[in-house]
């Protein structure tokens, strides 16, 4: 028989092809038997998390409860991050939705409470799966380290719908054994100064070896360089910040724009230009082009050790680990103490990471099959020994009190004593202002760039941006002031019905409403004075 | 030929009749439902629910009318012309009763579409409705929220040629006129905002905060930040025992904020003993 190349190639795709179905047809056969198993129920739970280590450590929990419940099979459904909100919605709005979901991307309030369970209920209740351990008395609720403040729903709806697994922080990676090469050291930079001692050592390193051999500093990208940048700058804006705050609440107020349009905000602030440099330099260490790059890039560059550090959330230390050939060692960022020669001036000292909160919320489907023994599985994952199980396999931080943080993980515990970050120039108004500072961004950042050349760029239009941002905040704020007089008059006609809870509700909306009332009208205020001030300037 | 052309509309017609057999019916909507779906933002169907009630009194017809305008005001798209609709079935509620709630409730909304919900907003309307609202049912909870949004409008106002200071005056003296709790919290808590637009005094800013801690804030994040800034409008004010009061209470109210830190060096600087709060302090270990 005479077999052209076409003719192979048909026959492999067509067998392929056969196996595939062959294969699909088997898994949904089985399923379909495991379903109509009476004595065997089936519950899901779907997520993204496809970080290493997750899918084992889901794994492992699910196993435990399904050790103590033999009628009860429990899967996870993994779907790639950025299909999920499509496959999520196609599901929920098909009825037949996972039993349990990762909620966040592609979720609204809207969406929660039409195809999701308030938990709130339950979670006041304490945990039975807490029984033995200091937590068996306690709500479900207050067993998490940020009391659910963070809990899906609860900020508009007044509900809980979703309780967390983890908690996560960002920290500065470094390959152990090119660090102790190139510096000399074996302990990490402890602050800025020794960072910009750790650029320098890099770059002498670096200087006589071939292209293709020498190593950056840090590993940028689009996602990666913003988390170092931002939490440097914010470092340099924390005297700024308090200085600006006219209401004494010790932090970047809620509506830095009215600062602006007060007159009070102004970008050429000295501690805004340090922090400018600041970025500068940190830009200058970073890969030719980092800002146009993508997350995996940055950690290609840092695994093949053409990096010596990378920034990144400690859900990622399983990841950075597995693909690297190296020790990883992780540390706090390196931000600049008051006493630094160069970037001192405007610090007040280590940021604090003491609000930071849960993550991995799990929600529970309104459509789940099995909607009792989904929350119970919900309840077992989030129990303080599950939670530690999960911690401990994953390497992710625990969001259970009481759970010990495993070795591996302690240098991502949220630092507690410090300071707050101050405001930062590309978030100081909104999409406008972020525009004109990513639009600028390569002035400041790139090999010929400088803070001045930025400036030049980026001042003339920071004022009409923050003009049309404070304008479109003021048309989005009016909206939300609305939405709440409906939720209102329905929360006070449930209440005179004798729901309980929605007399609550409708008393915490009614605060919220009455200060995002004041704080739109001083806002419309200070826009209007600014502009009538602007006016009377040109005439 | 023509068969096949006409063979899958046929097939889908004789099924859809066949579809609605097995189809589940959902239970009819009734005014309780209608006003949960409309409490979980699910504006459209709540409004659609309304619609559908049948009311079985001439009461009910009235909360059927609230019902329908109150949802209708934040049905999507917005437009005028639902607004024109709500205001006159708010009209037709206001006609058929005395003062009951739903009256007033009514008098309330159609001053909210004149200040929030009409584009552009008539800030003159609202205050002539607010002002009508306060003056029929003065002690009626929605009047006294009225008049923490009247005095908004007013201080805040950009038509007004009255210079500001004149009318925080008037705020103050129209304080007095607020008795339930909770909107003089709120009224209060304008009040501070206004007089620190116009840098009163420390001593004066702390009395409006202090009235608002009196009535009680109900959202953590506020409460913390009611603390924070009472203790330091008392340090401002040279109130240093209260100073050192508010501090402490913020310090043992909230173990998970970024400030405790800063405010431990302020009741360091104050003489305190920052300590007597740090004992509270949690770690992530201990408590929420």
């Amino acid at each position: 028989m005479n077999w052209d190349r076409e003719k192979i190639l048909n026959s492999i795709g067509f067998t392929l092809l056969g196996a595939c179905f062959a294969y699909s047809l088997f898994n949904v056969a089985t399923r379909t038997a495991r379903e109509q198993d009476e004595e065997v129920v089936s519950i899901r739970f779907a997520h993204w998390q496809l970080e290493a280590g997750i899918r084992t450590a889901f794994d492992a929990v699910a196993n435990e409860y399904m050790k103590l419940h033999p009628n009860v099979r429990v899967e996870q459904i993994l779907i790639p991050e950025r299909v999920y909100p499509t496959w999520l919605t196609t599901r929920l709005v098909g009825q037949n939705p996972p039993d349990l979901v990762l909620l966040g991307i592609g979720m609204s309030d809207e969406r929660l409470a039409r195809y999701f369970v308030p938990l709130t209920s339950e979670v006041a209740k304490p945990n039975p799966y807490n029984k033995g351990t200091d937590l068996e008395q306690v709500a479900w609720r207050d067993t998490f380290v940020d009391g659910l403040v963070t809990s899906p729903g609860i900020v508009n709806l007044f509900d809980y719908y979703g309780v967390p697994n983890s908690v996560s922080t960002i920290r500065l990676f470094y390959n152990k054994p090119l660090y102790q090469k190139i510096t000399g050291k074996t302990q990490p930079p402890r602050n800025y100064e020794e960072l910009q001692g750790v650029f320098k050592a890099v770059q002498e390193y670096s200087k006589d070896l071939p292209d293709k051999q020498k190593v950056l500093a840090v590993a940028g990208s689009k996602y990666n360089s913003p988390i170092l940048m931002d939490r440097l700058f914010a470092s340099q804006t924390q005297k700024l910040t308090l200085a600006l705050d006219r209401s004494n609440v010790l932090r970047v107020p809620t509506n830095p724009q009215i600062a602006f349009f007060d007159g009070l905000l102004d970008p050429r602030d000295p501690a805004m230009i340090s922090a400018l440099r600041l970025t500068r330099e940190l830009g200058q260490n970073m890969q030719t082009g980092f800002i146009s790059l993508a997350r995996e890039d940055a950690t290609f560059y840092f695994a093949q050790e053409r990096a010596l550090m990378i920034t990144s959330g400690s859900f990622d230390l399983a990841s950075l680990v597995q693909e690297s050939d190296f020790e990883v060692g992780v540390a706090p960022i390196p931000l600049p103490d008051p006493q630094d020669p160069q970037f001192g001036e405007y610090v007040l000292g280590q940021t604090s990471e003491a609000e930071t909160g849960t993550n991995v919320p799990f929600g529970l489907a309104q459509d789940s099959k099995h909607p009792e023994i989904a929350l119970d599985f919900l309840k077992f994952m989030t129990s303080q020994p599950s939670n530690r199980l999960f911690s401990h396999t994953s390497t992710w931080l625990p969001s259970v009190v009481g759970v010990e943080v495993p070795e591996v993980v302690e240098p991502f515990e949220p630092i507690q004593e410090g300071y707050p970050g101050g405001i930062m120039l590309r978030s100081s108004g909104g999409s406008e202002v972020v525009r004109i500072y990513d639009n600028a961004f390569y002035s400041l950042v790139s090999k010929d760039g400088s803070v001045e050349k930025f400036m030049d760029l980026f001042l003339p239009q920071y004022p009409q941006a923050m003009l049309r941002d404070g304008k479109l905040a003021l048309k989005n704020s009016l909206r939300n002031v609305g939405r709440h007089d409906t939720t209102l008059s329905a929360l006070k006609a449930l209440a005179v019905r004798g729901d309980d809870t929605a007399e609550t509700k409708a008393l915490r909306l009614a605060e919220i409403q009455a200060r995002q009332e004041t704080d739109y009208y001083q806002r419309r205020y200070a826009i209007w004075s600014y502009e009538q001030r602007m006016q009377k300037e040109k005439q | 030929m023509f068969w096949k052309l006409i063979r899958w509309p046929v097939v889908l017609a004789a099924l859809i009749p066949a579809a609605g057999l097995w189809a589940e019916e959902s239970p009819a909507p009734t005014l309780q439902s209608a006003w949960k779906e409309a409490a979980s933002l699910l504006v459209n169907d709540s409004n659609r629910s309304f619609n559908q009630v049948q009311a079985g009194n001439p009461q009910e017809e009235r909360e059927l009318a609230y019902g329908q305008a109150a949802t209708l005001i934040n049905v999507q798209p917005k437009t005028n012309s639902n607004m024109d609709r709500a205001k006159e079935m708010l009209n037709r509620v206001i006609a058929g009763g005395d003062s009951d709630d739903l009256t007033v409730s009514s008098r309330y909304l159609l001053a909210r579409i004149a200040q929030v919900h009409q584009l552009p907003p008539d800030d003159g309307e609202a205050i002539r409705l607010y002002s009508d609202l306060i003056n029929k049912h003065p002690d009626h909870v929605l009047a006294q929220q009225a008049l923490v949004k009247r005095a908004n409008l007013q201080f805040f106002s950009t038509e007004s040629k009255t210079p500001l200071q004149d009318r925080y005056a008037l705020l103050l003296k129209e304080a007095g006129l607020v008795t339930e709790a909770e909107a003089r919290r709120d009224y209060q808590m304008l009040a501070f905002v206004a007089g620190q637009r116009l840098n009163r005094p420390a001593r004066e800013l702390l009395g409006h905060l202090i009235q608002v801690e009196a009535t009680g804030v109900v959202r953590d994040r506020a409460l913390a930040d009611l603390y924070v800034r009472l203790g330091e409008f008392a340090n401002l004010a040279g109130e240093k025992k209260m100073a050192i009061h508010y501090y402490q209470t913020f310090l043992n109210g909230f173990v998970r904020d970024t400030r405790r830190l800063i405010v431990r060096e302020k009741l360091a600087e104050l003489g305190a003993n920052p300590e007597a709060a740090q004992s509270q302090d949690s770690n992530r270990k201990i408590k929420p």
